[in-house]
């Protein structure tokens, strides 16, 4: 038994903090032993003990609802993930057909159990399926995996929402704002997303949505791998066939045009790159706003109009305002979340 | 339909009798239930996540403010040690393992979402915060009110990474083996120094 000196001496020493917060009756003979051996250093004993006693340590307590939602969604990430998402026409049939024959081992063999026994068997009530919201502030992207597996990169400033379990004929999930999906193929369920009125659909593909309701004007779909199709409310369908095509509808005159987009302009968000293609100064500042999660503000109108074109990758606000600034003349000031522009 | 079946007939092959299995994990030794976890048991993977999600959730927030950052970086997690059961090291200590793991996913979170913003604007996570109350039902009363104050403004000037240290010896009950683990020191002693430091600087306060 080595003597103290100082309360760090007791507060760092493990046995002592053991004693002080879980007692056991071999750790108090210990402790009184030692008291007896060195009686002097009782008052240092006990106040280390005090302010041991004394830490309150803050605490967070989670909602059931959030630790049973996702474990609903951890469970629900199965097989499908470990298959290659690229497959051939065989070894697809080949899965089903051994799907195909488990599923009539199952079927005989409780057939079976049914007949030997006479008591019901007990069936357990359908999982409840609730509904997931993931929503990005400004300033912040992530990647979600859907339970199919499916990937979708949500921008900043978005929302989704999707059940925890998809029903065995579709895969529908509604967005508000930007997103890119990456869908595992399914022939059996159709993949659709609902954003501002539109309903896309996919079977197995690539392609961007981008619907802002508070931008409340136009709605872009952009098509990078494989086939979608796309239905208005009165249920007007279009089909984008060819990978780089891109459907505007406008959400006033309800009217849809389909061009050919810059597929960096589209997905350079996913890379973390802040892209600007002939941007005008208001397209900037509402990009700026939702990329870093700030708020611009003009204290006047820059005398000519703004044609920017540029990215940035991974950098952080000063630096893209240092060449901003720099690049179309102004002068710029940052107060805590809010930005002043003086031209 | 297809799906179900096959999914359930799975399960079954795991899982045995799921209710007796489950409830007698309790005195099973970590190493063996994350073995049976690793071989494809998922009674004692649901064992496993309903241990450690809410330790592991109050952890996380030490860290960060962002419960959004924070649950899905614990989603993450499990899936991933589920994805790839086969393939997982062995552990004495499943919490050691999982709150290595995800101090190690949530810092770099972290780190890759202040890159992107600007530095400063990212709200500071609480940092293992913890205050020195004062307590009328302790004995002898060494320490008095004044002490106490004093002992919270010494805390305030801690670096993170005493504080962190604080946090897993006081609260979590760690030994400093296990300290050393989860925030990769090169050995115990600097783990004991940087708690000594700490706690010199705390009792200086209230001397």
């Amino acid at each position: 038994m080595k003597k103290k000196k100082n309360i760090e001496d007791f507060l760092s020493d493990e046995e002592f903090v053991r004693w002080v917060k879980n007692p056991d009756p071999e750790l108090d003979i210990f402790w009184l032993k030692w008291l007896q051996l060195y009686p002097e250093q009782r008052d240092v004993l006990m106040k280390s003990r005090e302010i041991i006693l004394s830490m309150k340590f803050k605490t967070h307590a989670v909602k059931a609802t959030v630790e049973e939602q996702s474990l609903d969604h951890i469970l629900s990430m199965n097989s499908i993930i470990k298959t290659p998402r690229k497959k051939d026409k065989t070894s697809t049939s080949f899965i089903f057909l051994k799907v195909a024959a488990i599923v009539i081992v199952l079927l005989s063999s409780t057939y079976l159990v049914n007949d030997y026994l006479s008591t019901p068997i007990k069936i357990p009530p359908q999982a409840k399926v609730s509904d997931i919201i993931k929503k990005n502030p400004n300033g912040r992207q992530s990647k979600i995996r859907l339970p199919d597996g499916s990937i979708v990169w949500l921008n900043a400033g978005s929302a989704l929402s999707y059940p925890s379990v998809f029903t065995d004929t579709e895969r529908v999930v509604s967005l508000d704002g930007q997103a890119f999906f990456e869908v595992v193929e399914d022939t059996v369920r159709p993949f659709r997303v609902n954003s501002l009125g539109l309903t896309t659909t996919a079977l197995g593909t690539s392609f961007d949505v981008n619907a802002y309701s508070d931008q409340n004007k136009e709605v872009k779909i952009s098509l990078v791998s494989g086939k979608i199709s796309i239905e208005n409310k009165s249920l007007k369908t279009e089909n984008i066939t060819y990978p780089g095509e891109q459907l505007i509808y406008s959400i006033k005159d309800q009217k849809s045009s389909i061009r050919s987009f810059d597929l960096k302009e589209v997905i350079a968000w996913k890379e973390q790159i802040l892209y600007f293609k002939n941007a005008s100064l208001s397209e900037v500042i509402q990009k700026l706003e939702r990329w870093y999660g700030v708020e611009i503000q003009l204290k006047n109108r820059p005398s000519k109009n703004w044609n920017l074109t540029g990215e940035f990758k991974k950098q952080k606000l000063k630096r893209v305002l240092d060449r901003l600034s720099f690049i179309e003349d102004f002068n710029y000031k940052i107060k805590g979340k809010i930005i002043e522009f003086k031209f | 339909m297809v799906k179900k079946g096959y999914l359930r007939l799975n399960d079954d092959q795991h899982d045995g009798i799921k209710q007796d299995v489950y409830s007698s994990f309790d005195t099973i030794p970590d190493l063996e239930i994350w073995r049976q976890f690793k071989t494809g048991n998922e009674s004692a993977f649901i064992h496993i996540y309903k241990t450690y999600f809410k330790s592991l959730y109050n952890f996380g927030l030490q860290f960060s403010k962002d419960t959004h950052l924070v649950e899905d970086s614990i989603q993450d997690l499990f899936i991933d040690i589920r994805r790839t059961r086969k393939k997982l090291s062995d552990t004495t200590s499943i919490k050691l393992y999982l709150y290595k793991a995800i101090r190690r996913k949530i810092l770099r979170s972290i780190k890759s979402s202040r890159k992107r913003l600007w530095d400063g604007s990212i709200e500071e996570g609480n940092n293992f915060h913890f205050t020195f109350s004062y307590e009328h039902h302790l004995i002898s009363q060494q320490l008095n009110e004044e002490k106490i104050e004093r002992l919270n403004r010494a805390l305030q000037t801690l670096p993170k990474r005493q504080r962190e240290v604080i946090y897993y010896f006081f609260y979590e009950q760690m030994g400093y083996l296990e300290i050393k683990e989860i925030m990769d020191f090169a050995n115990i002693k600097s783990v004991r120094n940087k708690a000594y430091i700490a706690l010199k600087t705390l009792r200086k306060s209230c001397e």
